[in-house]
């Protein structure tokens, strides 16, 4: 094989292969509708008369309700790996609550860009996330708690009275003894 | 809680223990950061002895040390520390060493080979202290001795066991012993009524039968000048006369013969004889002193006793010398007779008995040393001999004839330590400031020529360390340094000593270097403080350190502030009257920033004060500082009170006096045992942390009041009762009863106190059914705010007068031996954990960590997990004496009397004093060096890898580059 034989996929959506041509046949046996319908629900599949745009919406808010609900995914696997590192503070546990902590926290800051991709390929009104939006914050706020629970077994909260006695000021005394 | 709980508790302690770092020293480290002084004390009595071709001089002291020292370098060959006992007589023939001594209830006898200072025997009777006693060898080659001990006269052969005894009665204080002829005879000063006069005892040396006891020198006294026992007789001259009555001991007939002095020195006029005065002069020989003055000048005849041909006895003279201001000894031993040390420049001159004239030089410092008031002459092994001079002081000086400069000296002034302070020491000078002292800023240098010049001094400086480098050593050696700089970590610094012969002297605390000394007054040095430090600036007052002294002659106090690099006394002051009781420096300083120090004098009312230095400047600073923050002090001036005053200035603010506040009375059958006592400062309260951290992360404040003292005493129904006051209010805050302790001089009370712990030892006897054991006990008593964790007084400010009683947490050990004295470990900001060191009466200098002295190591239970995590291990009454934590390794050091620590630069660094008969410095690092590198690290590696990574990254960046640049092209 010579440097050029490349080989280049065209992963246009399929609904946009059928925006972009009508006359490309639908492989044997697909029924794009009825996709669409079981997609959309018991409403959707009822309402086969609705229009491609309606479909499309139907389906981004199935993605991203997938979206929103994957970080609670996630969570079993971090308390596994938190309670197989132990409440002792030591590197290999600091780095894994540091994770539990860190992975929300970037989740949460990145919230536009894990739906913009679904939101921008919307027609017509932008597609309202918000809720799939307040999910996934929601999520990586539990997530947030968990590694806040995990640092306070681990004793590194400053909770006690202990953490900050050393910020006490010093005793005065009124006389002096010699 | 004496008893351990099961091998289990013991086994954790036991690792505990074991896990923690040892502080013992590496072999390379030894005798580099610690030194130690080995001392034997002020001599009061000196023989030289040649035995097997070894001559040696021999000496008692009045440290209770018997010490044989090399007569050539003065080294110590050995030395025993007889603590507690006071040395009456040191006899050495025949290749043994006989000490006679008492102390602690008992009169002892011990005899050691003069070579080796093995100890042959060692007999011992009760006796009280205050009883006469003797002791001389009997002279046959047996090596058995006659002594005089426990009111009976003894004699003891090989293995102490005394062949047979007699009791003296007590008609007289039988204070000598004479062999002679067969016959043992103890003599003694007549007690009560008869006008004084010697009484003798006879008895058969050969079974102790008594033989006759009888009467001589009516109204005579041994000591007065007038009468002396020489060999076998008795001498005396009565008040008025100008001959001698001489008494052959055991003689019935004729009972003493008539000797005049013009038989052995013409020039003696009766008016002369009048005034003279008698002396001893080799004990067990028959020879005397007769001192007179003749002319204005003071001379000194020693005679020799002789039985004439006639039966009758005779005297010769073997020797006189002029002895104007001169201390006068004897050579012992035959060949030389009597020798003479200047006082004023330790000329001596000495005559042997057959004429012999020698004379030489002890060149000394009498400034610093004081006159010679004790000279001896021994022999060498050659036959030479060796002049021998104690000054006032505490110098031994030993010099060879004909030499002005002595062969060896030993300043024993400081094995009669009594106080010492620490001065920081300025750092070294920077080689900026070795350039600029180097160039000459008259000779009109320029700038960019001193510029060059600390260039030069530096890569000088540079050069030094790399060539040391090369040669293993990269540090200059100690020897190198002046004394009085310091480094830049704060391990050197001047010990500045107060001695009981008078002399002030500083040491430096690295390497033991003299830096200066001092003689003050002929009597004890009390108290030493440094009243200011040093300054940064070189313009700025010098340090100063203030000594207070006690002159026995003049019935007075001096005290005197002395530059503490220089020990140059800026000022004096003598204050008539006996010694002041208490010397307390107070928190306040005068104009010229010098520390005032308050002498205080106990009378049956409020106790005398008086500030000094003594002027208006100083009262008006103390009594502005005192209406700032009032001052308390306390004073035990009874057996069963301890009072507290405040001091109090006038209306016109310049005469501060004391005000009583407060008076603690001892319950009914409690005598003071120890006394109030305030130990280190007020760093000795200041806490890194205010609280302890428990295992569940709550706090137990520390109760950190600097006026807590600590005080013991001895309760007539028996035991010891502890008490814990607060100085300002009188407040007792904590008491403890040990009912089956005991304190006396055999068994000091010593107590340290660091943060909120209070640590003290004291003995305890068998009770049955209460104190199962005898021995020491170290009891460890925590205080706190409150025992209820998280509990805390907010108030910003306290005042002792309205503080809260602390909660009090207590434990006892098993203590690691019998201890005269203990002390915290102290660091610069408390971080690091305090160490109680323990001064060992064995010689050992132990440190044991605080955790194993914590009263809450849980009992009779494994910790538990919150306990764990407090670092708490089971309780287990033994405090190991482990070797890794005894500071002074191979070195015993004796007879301590206090240790001291102080902080350095470095966090983790401490310094440890010790000083008593011996002095020992070292290094502590409780918690480990974990502010310093270890010796081990290479400074040379580091530098070589940064170097080699360096280079790598050099010669990479190239190949890196050209690499993402292909990538992109790709």
């Amino acid at each position: 094989m010579g440097g050029s034989s490349r080989v280049y996929a065209d992963l246009t959506p399929l609904t946009a292969q059928r925006r972009g041509g009508r006359g490309v046949r639908e492989p044997a046996g697909f029924d794009l509708q009825a996709a669409l319908g079981a997609a959309a629900g018991g409403a959707g599949a009822a309402d086969h008369g609705r229009d491609d745009a309606a479909a499309d919406a139907a389906l981004r808010v199935k993605k991203a309700w997938e979206v929103a609900m994957s970080p609670g995914k996630s969570l079993p696997m971090q308390a596994f790996m938190a309670w197989m590192s132990g409440t002792s503070v030591s590197i290999f546990s600091i780095l894994i609550t540091g994770m539990i902590l860190m992975s929300p926290l970037r989740a949460i800051a990145g919230v536009q860009q894990a739906f913009a991709g679904i939101e921008r390929g919307a027609k017509g009104a932008p597609l309202d996330l918000t809720p799939q939006k307040a999910a996934f914050v929601a999520i990586n706020i539990a997530g947030i708690l968990f590694g806040v629970y995990r640092l306070s077994i681990m004793g590194l909260l400053p909770t006690t009275t202990s953490d900050w006695l050393a910020f006490l000021p010093p005793k005065q005394y009124l006389e002096h003894s010699v | 809680m004496l008893v351990g709980r099961g091998l289990v508790g013991r086994g954790l302690a036991a690792l505990a223990v074991a896990a923690q770092a040892a502080l013992g020293l590496f072999p390379d480290e030894a005798g580099r950061i610690d030194w130690y002084r080995a001392q034997i004390g002020v001599p009061h009595a000196l023989a030289g002895h040649t035995h097997n071709g070894t001559a040696a001089l021999y000496a008692a002291t009045e440290r209770g040390v018997v010490a044989a020292l090399d007569a050539d370098s003065g080294s110590v060959r050995w030395r025993h520390v007889l603590d507690g006992e006071a040395i009456g007589a040191l006899r050495v023939g025949g290749g043994r060493v006989l000490a006679q001594s008492a102390g602690g209830g008992e009169a002892r006898v011990r005899v050691w080979d003069a070579h080796s200072g093995a100890l042959q025997w060692a007999f011992a009777r009760h006796a009280n202290s205050t009883d006469p006693a003797a002791a001389e060898f009997v002279g046959d080659g047996s090596g058995d001795v006659v002594a005089v001990a426990g009111g009976a006269l003894v004699r003891v052969g090989a293995g102490g066991e005394p062949a047979w005894e007699l009791r003296l009665g007590g008609s007289a204080a039988f204070g000598r012993v004479v062999v002679a002829g067969g016959s043992a005879f103890a003599i003694g000063e007549r007690r009560g009524g008869g006008g004084g006069g010697l009484r003798v005892v006879q008895a058969a040396l050969a079974d102790g039968a008594r033989q006759r006891q009888y009467s001589v020198a009516d109204g005579q006294a041994l000591g007065s000048g007038r009468a002396v026992v020489a060999g076998a007789h008795v001498l005396w001259r009565e008040d008025g006369d100008i001959v001698w009555r001489v008494h052959r001991l055991g003689a019935t007939s004729p009972p003493w013969d008539l000797l005049h002095a013009k038989m052995v020195q013409e020039e003696l006029a009766p008016e002369d004889m009048l005034t003279s005065t008698l002396g001893e002069l080799a004990p067990g020989e028959p020879r005397f002193t007769l001192t007179y003055a003749k002319a204005g000048a003071r001379k000194t005849v020693a005679i020799e006793l002789d039985e004439g041909p006639d039966g009758g006895v005779g005297m010769r003279k073997l020797a006189a010398l002029r002895t104007d201001g001169a201390a006068i000894g004897c050579g012992g031993g035959g060949g030389a007779a009597l020798v003479a040390v200047s006082a004023a420049d330790g000329a001596w001159r000495a005559r042997g008995a057959g004429g012999e004239r020698l004379r030489g030089r002890l060149a000394y410092d009498a400034a610093a040393h004081g006159p010679v008031v004790r000279a001896a002459l021994v022999r060498t092994a050659a036959g030479g001999a060796r002049a021998v001079a104690v000054t006032a002081g505490g110098l031994v000086l030993c010099g060879a004839p004909g030499a002005d400069a002595a062969l060896w000296a030993r300043d024993e002034a400081l094995a009669h330590a009594t106080d010492m302070a620490l001065v920081d020491l300025p750092p070294p000078p920077s080689g900026a400031e070795r350039a600029a002292a180097e160039s000459d800023p008259a000779a009109g240098a320029s700038a960019a020529a001193r510029y060059a010049l600390r260039w030069a001094a530096t890569a000088r400086a540079v050069a030094a360390w790399a060539f040391g480098l090369l040669r293993g050593s990269a540090a200059p050696a100690d020897a190198a340094i002046p004394a009085t700089v310091g480094d830049h970590f704060g391990f050197r610094k001047l010990a500045v000593f107060g001695s009981g012969s008078g002399v002030v002297a500083a040491l430096n605390t690295q390497g033991g270097a003299r830096a200066w000394a001092r003689r003050l007054a002929d009597g004890a040095v009390d108290r030493v403080v440094v009243a200011r430090r040093c300054q940064p600036l070189a313009a700025d007052p010098p340090p100063v350190v203030v000594a207070v002294a006690r002159s026995a002659s003049a019935n007075a106090t001096v005290v005197a502030a002395l530059h503490a690099l220089t020990g140059a006394v800026l000022r004096s002051d003598t204050l008539p009257g006996p010694p002041p009781a208490r010397v307390l420096p107070l928190p306040a300083a005068a104009a010229d920033g010098q520390q005032l120090i308050a002498l205080i004098w106990i009378s049956s009312g409020a106790p005398a004060l008086r500030v000094w230095p003594p002027t208006p400047d100083a009262a008006r600073s103390l009594c502005a500082a005192a209406a700032a923050t009032p001052l308390f002090f306390d004073v035990a001036d009874d057996d069963a009170r301890v009072r507290g005053f405040r001091i109090h200035c006038g209306a016109d603010g310049d005469a501060p006096a004391a005000l009583p506040a407060w008076a603690f009375a001892l319950p009914p059958g409690e005598t003071l045992a120890a006394p109030p006592t305030r130990y280190d400062d007020d760093a000795a309260h200041a806490a890194a942390l205010l609280g302890r951290v428990l295992g569940d992360r709550s706090v137990l404040y520390k109760y950190l009041s600097p006026h807590v003292t600590t005080l013991a005493a001895r309760r007539a129904a028996g035991g010891v009762a502890v008490y814990l006051l607060d100085r300002v209010s009188g407040r007792l805050l904590h008491s403890a009863v040990h009912a089956a302790a005991r304190v006396g001089p055999d068994h000091p009370f010593v107590a340290t106190q660091a943060e909120n712990r209070v640590v003290y030892q004291l003995w305890h006897d068998v009770i049955p059914g209460a104190a199962p054991a005898r021995g020491y006990v170290t009891v460890v008593a925590d205080l706190y705010e409150s025992d209820v964790p998280d509990a805390r007084d907010a108030r910003p400010a306290f005042s002792g007068l309205d503080l809260a009683q602390p909660a009090v947490v207590t434990a006892a050990f098993a203590a690691p031996g019998p201890a005269t004295a203990l002390a915290a470990t102290r660091t610069a900001s408390h971080i690091t954990t305090r160490d109680v060191v323990f001064a060992l009466r064995s010689g050992a200098l132990l440190s044991l960590p605080a955790p194993l002295l914590d009263p809450r190591r849980p009992v009779g239970a494994p910790p538990t997990a919150d306990e764990q995590a407090e670092g708490l291990v089971q309780y287990a009454a033994p405090l190991p004496l482990d070797p890794r934590r005894v500071l002074s390794h191979v070195h015993t050091v004796a007879a301590v009397r206090r240790v001291v620590s102080a902080p350095t630069h470095l966090e983790s660094t401490a310094l440890v004093a010790a000083y008593g008969l011996d002095l020992f410095f070292t290094r502590v690092t409780p918690s480990g060096s974990f502010d310093q590198l270890s010796p081990s690290f290479s400074k040379l590696n580091l530098a070589a890898t940064t170097l080699a990574l360096a280079a790598g990254c050099l010669l990479a960046a190239p190949m890196v580059r050209r690499q993402v640049t292909a990538r992109a092209w790709a």
